[in-house]
């Protein structure tokens, strides 16, 4: 049984780590800040992120609640 | 109009923030009105038109970077500033979203970026049109995910086995048993995750599946992005709602309209 869901479930920082960083287009040309390094910290701080919600998720049975607004809410 | 920043070099850097179709005439350096940035500009190239903005080149050294990426509050105001530009574009036109720190030097180097991949740029922008991203989770509980993978032929007939064994046997049989259905388990969560994944992407023009794993006392079957039209979400909504009713067991949870970050890849080989 599916539980009722809101129209639009707001995400948590995770969830807009996880479509912003992780994705997009990439272009040629002179980039000065690496790719590389952007992905990086993304996954190191994506390990804490996720450590986190686990914890917040395992003392609090709700699933996806934080403070960040979601793209159009 | 033309605003200081726009001067290139002296430690000015052009952030993007994804390309867009050249909403009519303009001219170059062009502010973009109605964005939460006022400094917000583009980059004509074409028919093509890059979302820009001047920043200084200091703020995203490298290593500034990788020393701020620890305060997660910096963090959470430069990804949220950086979907905020891209999501208030895709509410009125289709957008294909930069990688997040995509910094060039000069609006020339932008403008070559773009005229150098305008064929794919213009291919992937005309697949976005009228299009969001979804992004999906759905979990199972364990006793679900058990159930499933002890219902395989194999483990029934051990089963029968060990009961009808003498007790020697019968602990041997049990651990033959065991290793069955572990490996039963995973492929269990492989095929929930499958059936869910094949029953939402009815709705979607393109899906991108993810590693999911274990959440608690459930397990995460399925983690997925779909791009869905406009006109078909009611029912891609409907259906992550009742995902339940036709694959017992399963709970959906999803974030969106998002633009289409998974889907602003370029395909393999373009320039």
């Amino acid at each position: 049984m599916t539980e009722p869901l809101p129209a639009s479930q707001r995400a948590t920082l995770l969830d807009l780590l996880d479509r912003v960083i992780d994705h997009g287009v990439v272009l040629a040309g002179n980039v000065t800040i690496t790719v590389a390094d952007v992905d990086l910290i993304y996954l190191e701080l994506r390990v804490l992120l996720a450590a986190a919600e686990r914890l917040t998720s395992l003392s609090r049975k709700s699933d996806v609640t934080h403070d960040v607004e979601v793209a159009r809410d | 109009m033309t605003s200081d920043a726009s001067t290139d070099g002296a430690g000015r850097g052009w952030y993007l923030y994804g390309v867009v179709r050249r909403p009519g005439p303009q001219g170059q350096g062009r502010r973009v009105v109605g964005l939460p940035l006022p400094e917000i500009e583009s980059v004509e190239q074409g028919d093509l038109a890059a979302v820009v903005r001047p920043v200084a080149l200091s703020e995203f050294d490298p290593d500034v970077v990788r020393r701020r990426a620890e305060d997660v509050a910096w963090l959470e105001s430069v990804v949220q500033g950086h979907n905020d530009v891209i999501a208030a574009i895709h509410e009125n036109s289709a957008i294909l979203p930069a990688k997040f720190g995509s910094i060039y030097a000069c609006r020339d180097d932008v403008a070559a970026a773009l005229e150098g991949a305008q064929d794919t740029l213009r291919q992937r922008l005309d697949s976005l049109e009228g299009m969001d991203e979804w992004a999906v989770r759905v979990r199972a509980p364990r006793s679900a995910i058990d159930e499933r993978a002890s219902q395989a032929g194999a483990i029934r007939e051990l089963e029968a086995e060990v009961a009808a064994a003498t007790p020697g046997r019968a602990y041997f049989l049990q651990r033959q048993m065991e290793r069955h259905l572990a490996a039963r388990i995973d492929g269990a969560v492989a095929e929930l995750g499958q059936l869910a994944y094949e029953d939402l992407a009815r709705f979607a023009a393109e899906s991108e599946a993810n590693p999911s794993g274990a959440v608690g006392d459930e397990v995460e079957v399925l983690k997925a992005a779909f791009l869905v039209s406009r006109q078909d979400v009611e029912g891609f909504l409907a259906a992550l709602h009742t995902l339940g009713d036709r694959i017992p067991g399963l709970t959906a949870s999803y974030t969106g309209p998002w633009p289409p970050y998974s889907f602003a890849t370029l395909p393999e080989g373009a320039p």
